[in-house]
């Protein structure tokens, strides 16, 4: 890809013996905005920690695209990472140094007010993250690493993050790659869907061809051998069966009722499968 | 993050010389410490305190971020692990620096005079500490088990590497004692003896065997540090640690070896012609009728000829030998009950041996004979010196023993100090001798029943009167009267008529009953002649020409000089070049090589 902005190479992390991460080699476009989700402990955060360079990888390589330094990625971590006893205005000051950033005046985000003299651990959740995403976009990221912190926010400050991610992909150019289980109100934003489990990537998709592979078919009849089902749920009242590959023609050549599905039902679908197949082998 | 560490630094460094300064005048307060000066006080809590700091220093390094939870922040600034690890490293090192710096200060405007300890050899203290501690900061993450961690594996790492270095040392032939410095600490404390003057060595050896190795470790591990949990990178980290531990140690042996010759290796000429070769594992006799090896369970630290025939040695254990040559038998003579005992000085004449052992609070004197193996307690007589003596903070120097009425004697002097000269009998009676004003500028020399001492400004010739000491004689002509009793031989058997040394640049004569100096030839070069005794009745002159690289040896007989040999290639501004003149012959050192040539006519022994 000519205009790769980051690439993992055969990564492979290990805690311990059990690897986190497995061989999974991805490469992230300028601009691009990718999600990645994936049951607990499928290796999301871990993957993304390494993008960040937080952690070294046992095998395999990050490599950084034409231009791009480790200055310009922001990494916004689930744990909120700052030196908790700093005041806001002291963060920004030692922040502004190490990434050599040139505005004078401590980065706002619109609507969203805080005071430079409270101390970073007297922050809620939401206005920490909120907080640590100004600091990222001050030093104008070619690359945001975002994980799992959007679920642990408030709808308000949720839409603001989200909007502020936004604006910065517009005028920056930012690659954001974002992990994140919640999708049903971020379900149009990426452009491309990662889907991990047991250390691996199990889809690769960009998300209009995702929506167009995934349907779901609801109700107790049969389905026939050739379509190919990625996902049965079924509870006392309704069995939904998740197909994947889907092809149009079926729609065509079948009475059967091919439900489109959004994008987090389509991620609960993956996850769910995933599931199936460990608890088979 | 420069500025903000060493901000930080400076900041809780303001806490620690703040608190040095308050516990100072708190022990002054509860006199744990009475009758000192505050600052001398201070200078001790300072100087100890910054043990803590520098182990504190270094442990800190990691500390802050995670207490703080901004590890994963820290490790996404744009810097690459070597260059966060610098930055976070840099000003501690800088702020450890600055305080060393002013004990040092300290130390030179009143260290003398207040008894502290010498920086120099607390450098290596807190060097050692800080890269210790610096280097386990990333795989412990509790700062207590980190601080206590650094200490234990300090602890333990110290005396295991010098235990082993000095083992592999010893094993190989070479004295790798610690400095004078590490006396104070216990475990060393029975290997330091007569090891003042290796401090630099010792420094090489802790600094490259524990400072280095850890520091290596960090610096090639920490490119692999990460947020990950401790255990993952304390894999990678002990990996290097011990790749590096015996990278290093080879190394440091390697440099000790090739900066300093230490190795301990005299040979001897027995009077019927045998070669003894001492090295710091044992003894080897090598004869014609083959070699025959004797070890010692500890290294060899002193040797010294009885007769041409015995010889007495000590080792680092504090015993004492005898190998007797004609019978190829080693005996104990004497074996320190104590063992924070030193051999400090012994000497064999007429069937006995002297020496001084050195307690913690005292000097006494011991004796044995040669001849009857004992273990201590058994024919060993213990002289206490008078107070005055014993209490001195010089080693007594043994410079002359004799027999007057059937009893023993032995003289001392002490080096660099105004106390007199004492006699010491085996009856245990010790008289003072205020032989001289002015203070020897070598070894004064006992011989037929007088004591002639060599001083800058004269000669003085003292009649030994059986209780007392008689000045006879005092030659003031401006030139000293130097003649050279190698190994303290005797020239009493049968009485010496006269002795022959050098006066100014000429070789002269000092007729013993006359008390005259005469000149009777010019020499060469004054610089690196001698004149010495090796036989009684008999001298020999030994003349270094530095230029042409050649030693000259002639004898003196009846006021002529005969050249006998002339030795080439003996250089001796080269390190380990040296020769040794004995009763039965003469022993070269060139090159590190050893010939051995045997008196009269100087032929070479083959061994």
């Amino acid at each position: 890809m000519s205009d790769t902005i980051l690439e993992a190479r055969e990564l492979t992390v290990r805690f311990g013996r059990k690897a986190a991460v497995h061989d999974v080699s991805v490469a992230f476009a300028t601009g691009e905005t990718t999600f990645i989700a994936g049951s607990n402990g499928a290796g999301k955060s871990t993957l993304l920690r390494c993008l960040a360079g937080v952690i070294v990888p046992d095998q395999g390589e990050v490599a950084l695209g034409p231009g791009l330094t480790r200055g310009k990625i922001g990494f916004i971590s689930d744990r909120l990472s700052l030196y908790e006893n700093w005041t806001l205005q002291e963060a920004w000051r030692f922040h502004k140094n190490e990434f050599r950033i040139e505005t004078r005046e401590m980065p706002r985000i619109e609507g969203f007010e805080l005071e430079a003299g409270r101390k970073i651990k007297s922050l809620s959740v939401g206005e920490r993250t909120l907080f640590h995403l100004s600091l990222l976009l001050a030093q104008r990221p070619a690359v945001l690493l975002v994980d799992e912190v959007v679920h642990g926010l408030d709808p308000f400050l949720r839409e603001k993050f989200l909007e502020t991610v936004i604006e910065a992909m517009d005028e920056l150019k930012t690659a954001v790659i974002m992990v994140n289980h919640t999708l049903s109100d971020t379900a149009q934003i990426p452009e491309r869907v990662l889907i991990m489990d047991d250390g691996r990537f199990i889809l690769d998709e960009r998300r209009e061809e995702l929506e167009r592979k995934v349907k779901k078919v609801s109700g107790e009849g049969d389905l026939p051998p050739y379509i190919p089902c990625l996902f049965a749920a079924s509870s006392e009242f309704r069995k939904d069966r998740y197909i994947y590959p889907f092809r149009e023609d079926w729609r065509r050549n079948s009475a059967i009722n091919f439900e489109d599905i959004g994008l987090d039902e389509i991620v609960k679908a993956f996850i769910g499968g995933a599931y199936v197949q460990k608890r088979v082998r | 993050m420069f500025k903000k560490e060493f901000a930080n630094v400076l900041k809780q460094t303001g806490w620690f010389v703040a608190a040095a300064l308050a516990l100072s005048v708190a022990l002054l307060a509860v006199r744990l410490m009475p009758r000192q000066p505050y600052f001398a006080v201070f200078l001790s809590v300072f100087q100890w305190g910054l043990l803590f700091w520098a182990l504190f220093l270094g442990a800190s390094v990691l500390a802050r971020e995670r207490s703080q939870r901004a590890l994963e922040y820290v490790l996404t600034l744009p810097y690459s692990r070597l260059g966060l690890l610098l930055r976070l490293t840099a000003p501690r090192l800088i702020v450890l620096g600055g305080l060393w710096a002013l004990s040092l200060c300290a130390y030179v405007l009143k260290g003398n005079e207040y008894s502290a300890v010498d920086p120099l050899f607390l450098a290596f203290l807190y060097i050692g500490l800080f890269a210790t501690s610096l280097s386990l900061s990333p795989i412990i993450e509790n700062f207590i088990a980190l601080c206590l961690g650094s200490i234990f594996v300090w602890f333990l790492a110290f005396p295991a590497h010098t235990y082993l270095l000095i083992a592999v040392g010893w094993a190989k032939g070479f004295q790798l004692l610690p400095g004078a410095g590490a006396m104070g600490l216990g475990f060393l404390r029975n290997i330091s003896y007569g090891s003042a003057g290796y401090i630099f060595n010792l420094l090489i050896l802790q600094i490259v065997l524990l400072a280095v190795p850890f520091s290596a470790a960090l610096i090639l591990s920490f490119r692999k540090f990460d947020a990950r949990p401790s255990a993952a990178f304390a894999k990678k980290y002990f990996k290097t640690l011990g790749l590096s531990i015996l990278i290093f140690a080879a190394a440091a042996f390697v440099m000790t070896f090739l900066s300093v010759s230490m190795r301990f290796r005299d040979v001897y000429l027995t009077s019927d012609h045998k070669v003894v070769k001492f090295q710091s594992g044992g003894a080897r006799i090598l004869s014609r009728e083959g070699i025959r090896r004797f070890k010692t369970p500890y290294p060899v630290s002193q040797v010294k000829s009885a007769d041409g025939i015995h010889f007495v040695f000590s080792d680092y254990s504090n015993n004492l030998f005898c190998l007797d040559t004609a019978i190829a038998e080693v005996r104990t003579i004497y074996r320190a009950a104590n063992r924070d005992r030193g051999i400090w000085q012994f000497w064999p004449y007429d069937g006995k041996v002297v020496f001084l052992v050195k307690p913690d609070s005292a000097i006494v004197i011991s004796l044995a004979d040669i001849d009857k193996p004992t273990s201590a307690g058994l024919n060993v007589t213990t002289i206490p010196f008078p107070a005055e003596w014993a209490q001195s903070e010089r080693f007594p120097r043994l410079f002359g023993t004799g027999v007057n009425h059937g009893r023993h004697f032995w003289l001392f002097y002490f080096e660099q100090s105004k106390k007199p000269p004492l006699r010491l009998w085996e009856n245990g009676r010790v008289e003072g001798i205020p032989l001289s004003d002015h203070k020897p500028i070598r070894s004064a020399l006992y011989v037929n029943d007088m004591v002639i001492i060599e001083t800058a400004e004269e000669t003085k010739i003292f009649q030994d009167r059986g209780t007392s000491f008689e000045l006879v004689r005092e030659i003031k002509d401006g030139i000293s009267f130097s003649f050279y009793d190698l190994d303290a031989r005797v020239l009493d058997q049968p009485k010496a008529e006269v002795i022959y040394g050098k006066h100014g640049d000429k070789i002269a004569k000092l007729d013993l009953k006359a008390l005259q100096v005469t000149d009777i030839a010019p020499l060469k070069t004054a610089h690196g002649a001698w004149v010495a005794s090796y036989f009684p009745g008999s001298f020999l002159l030994t003349e270094i020409d530095s230029q042409a690289k050649t030693l000259k040896v002639s004898s003196i007989c009846d006021d002529k000089v005969k050249l006998l040999k002339v030795f080439r290639n003996f250089d001796s501004s080269r390190q380990g070049d040296r020769f040794d003149v004995q009763k039965s012959g003469i022993i070269i050192h060139r090159k590190g090589t050893v010939n051995v040539y045997a008196f009269p006519d100087l032929l070479e022994i083959k061994f």
